[in-house]
């Protein structure tokens, strides 16, 4: 009996640990979708160039693992702005579709190109963080617990620079009201541009912390992608405490699953969920009615 | 008038016949039967994306499972191609029944996501019911059709297999497009909500295309299985969604000639691209998204519209078939 429970509690650890990258992503997923009303297919490759780049940068360059997912998520963050501000930006002034396919094509840009370069072969990254601890019965590695640390700390810094910085107010006013953003002088190109780079940036960290637990490679980004919809459609699109409920459930859910149902059904979970709560409570399990895109 | 355009499609058809004989190794004429069963694919996506207009992400689903029930129906059961690919139709087209049911209730973006999550849940299928699908390592020893005890194996008679089912799909979408049918469907691209007030049942017609379209997709499936006698889950992937997508997209939505001339590009361009590998998809990326950026109308419409503008300027006076 103990067992069990010890593995149960081993489970949740796990799959908090993957869930606090899902809200990451989603999180940046979440304010692209909820600011810039844009549903970005491209968000799971910008995770992919996050955990590519810092292997990248670890392997052939020689760099440590924090130096190189700190310079790793800069560049994809710009990668991102980029994007935004040439391809993403021409499209969204045609039509919301269009806009969507986009991203799409930008996706499969970046998940060839990546494989054209780097070969499709998982890598693994060698983290620093790789003591053990004990806690009772249960066994945490540095590694799970810097992600549990730095993504509690990275919500919580977000959420303050979207409550009380200049910057966090012009993109909630964008986010409420363009025009009139615009009308009390605020640049609302350039808070889209910045919003996508900083969602880009949010994706890009999930993807270097999770590179040492699983693997990395250009194609990684493709399940994840979708992932990321299913966690805002857990918890509400729009709603930015949602995207971190919802990536914690998910991952739990996967991690319990995996555990003790079927690792390769596990998927079927998430998908099943997403689709059901489309259709039954559009608003997500957090979500206010008539919040939403 | 109307002689004039069927000597024009007549010409169409006598080039298509002639063609295989003219090229010039078997590695092209294997890309002209691919050609072929790729065109099927974005024909059944157009329908949904260019007459209906709702971005579909699912189409593998359908394309993998058509595939993989032609497949299973003739080897397992041992029943002739010509009625295992009739079930891999029907298959398709439940299938694509209970999702549209489902998915088509929602709009835009939304049902774009729901309809890639049951693309997703399909390869997932594919890939672990092992006793039904032998799962990744893929299903092999298709057996090939055969016609009064000849097997279409080999890549001429497989194209004109292919070729046939192509005519006769572009003669039944044509007839549904010029239907009432067809255009309840234009309405419903135009304006939901207006065709909806106009008495127009706009949720049953979406069903309905999206049912034909999963069904031409099965059919497009079984036609590959039973061409190359392996598949794997790979069949239900993103990539030939996103291939069909490009396929429509560059050729031009909403357009049979269109869509065909895109399926054309499509697989011809990577023989000229070989060289660079699998930097191709990324290649097809930048074009599908140049193709959206400067030419939402695809190459079909810009060509035709240049010709047009063209011929105005010199006085001359060119019957020009009404691109919708």
């Amino acid at each position: 009996m103990m067992d069990y429970g010890a593995a149960i509690g081993q489970q949740l650890i796990n799959g908090v640990v993957l869930g606090l990258c899902y809200a990451l992503l989603a999180f940046g997923l979440n304010l692209i979708v909820g600011i810039l009303g844009i549903m970005s297919f491209a968000q799971g490759e910008f995770y992919m160039l996050g955990g590519v780049f810092t292997f990248a940068f670890m392997q052939y360059l020689g760099l440590g693992y924090v130096t190189s997912i700190l310079a790793s998520i800069l560049i994809v963050a710009f990668i991102g702005a980029l994007a935004e501000r040439f391809l993403i930006k021409p499209l969204a002034e045609k039509d919301m579709e269009i806009t969507l396919l986009g991203t799409f094509a930008i996706s499969i840009i970046l998940m060839n190109l990546l494989e054209y370069i780097f070969g499709n072969t998982p890598q693994k990254i060698f983290t620093p963080f790789k003591t053990l601890y004990n806690i009772g019965p249960l066994v945490i590695n540095q590694q799970r617990l810097v992600i549990i640390i730095a993504g509690i700390l990275l919500v919580l810094l977000f959420n303050f620079m979207l409550k009380n910085t200049k910057f966090g107010i012009s993109v909630r006013a964008t986010s409420q009201n363009k025009v009139a953003a615009n009308l009390v002088g605020i640049n609302v190109a350039k808070t889209y541009t910045l919003t996508f780079g900083m969602g880009c940036f949010l994706a890009a960290i999930a993807g270097a912390l999770m590179g040492p637990l699983s693997a990395v490679y250009p194609s990684m980004g493709q399940n994840i992608g979708l992932k990321g919809f299913v966690v805002i459609v857990l918890g509400g699109m729009g709603s930015l405490p949602g995207a971190v409920y919802g990536g914690i459930i998910l991952g739990v859910i996967e991690s319990l699953g995996a555990a003790f149902i079927s690792s390769e059904w596990k998927d079927l979970i998430g998908y099943g969920a997403m689709i059901l709560i489309l259709l039954f409570k559009p608003q997500g399990l957090f979500g206010r009615k008539g919040a939403g895109v | 008038m109307k002689r004039l355009i069927d000597k024009k499609y007549l010409v169409l058809i006598i080039v298509f016949i002639v063609l295989p004989f003219l090229v010039p190794s078997s590695y092209v004429r294997n890309l002209l039967v691919l050609a072929g069963i790729f065109a099927l694919l974005a024909l059944s996506t157009d329908l949904v994306l260019g007459y209906i207009g709702q971005l579909t992400l699912g189409q593998s689903a359908f394309f993998g499972v058509g595939a993989y029930a032609s497949a299973i129906i003739a080897k397992e059961l041992g029943i002739p191609f010509w009625i295992s690919i009739i079930g891999a139709i029907v298959i398709a087209g439940v299938l694509g029944y209970f999702i549209g049911f489902i998915s088509l209730r929602l709009r835009g973006g939304y049902f774009a996501i729901t309809t890639l999550a049951f693309a997703q849940i399909m390869k997932l299928i594919a890939n672990n019911w092992i006793e039904l699908t032998r799962g990744p390592m893929g299903y092999t020893k298709i057996p090939s059709p055969s016609i009064f005890g000849l097997e279409i194996k080999s890549e001429i008679p497989y194209y004109f297999l292919t070729f046939i089912f192509v005519v006769l799909i572009i003669i039944i979408i044509k007839r549904l497009i010029d239907s009432p049918t067809g255009r309840a469907y234009l309405a419903i691209r135009e304006q939901e909500d207006l065709a909806r007030a106009v008495g127009i049942d706009v949720f049953r017609h979406k069903v309905q295309a999206f049912v034909i379209s999963a069904m031409i997709a099965g059919l497009a499936g079984g036609l590959y299985a039973h061409y190359f006698r392996f598949i794997s889950p790979d069949l239900l992937g993103i990539q030939y969604t996103s291939m069909a997508l490009m396929m429509v997209f560059v050729g031009g939505r909403g357009s049979i000639p269109g869509v065909l001339i895109g399926a054309g590009i499509y697989t011809v361009l990577p023989e000229t691209l070989r060289m660079a590998g699998t930097l191709r998809m990324s290649i097809f990326g930048v074009i599908l998204l140049l193709c959206i950026m400067f030419m939402p109308g695809g190459i079909y419409r810009s060509i035709a519209g240049w010709i047009k503008r063209k011929s105005k300027k010199n006085g001359n006076i060119v019957q020009q078939t009404t691109v919708s």
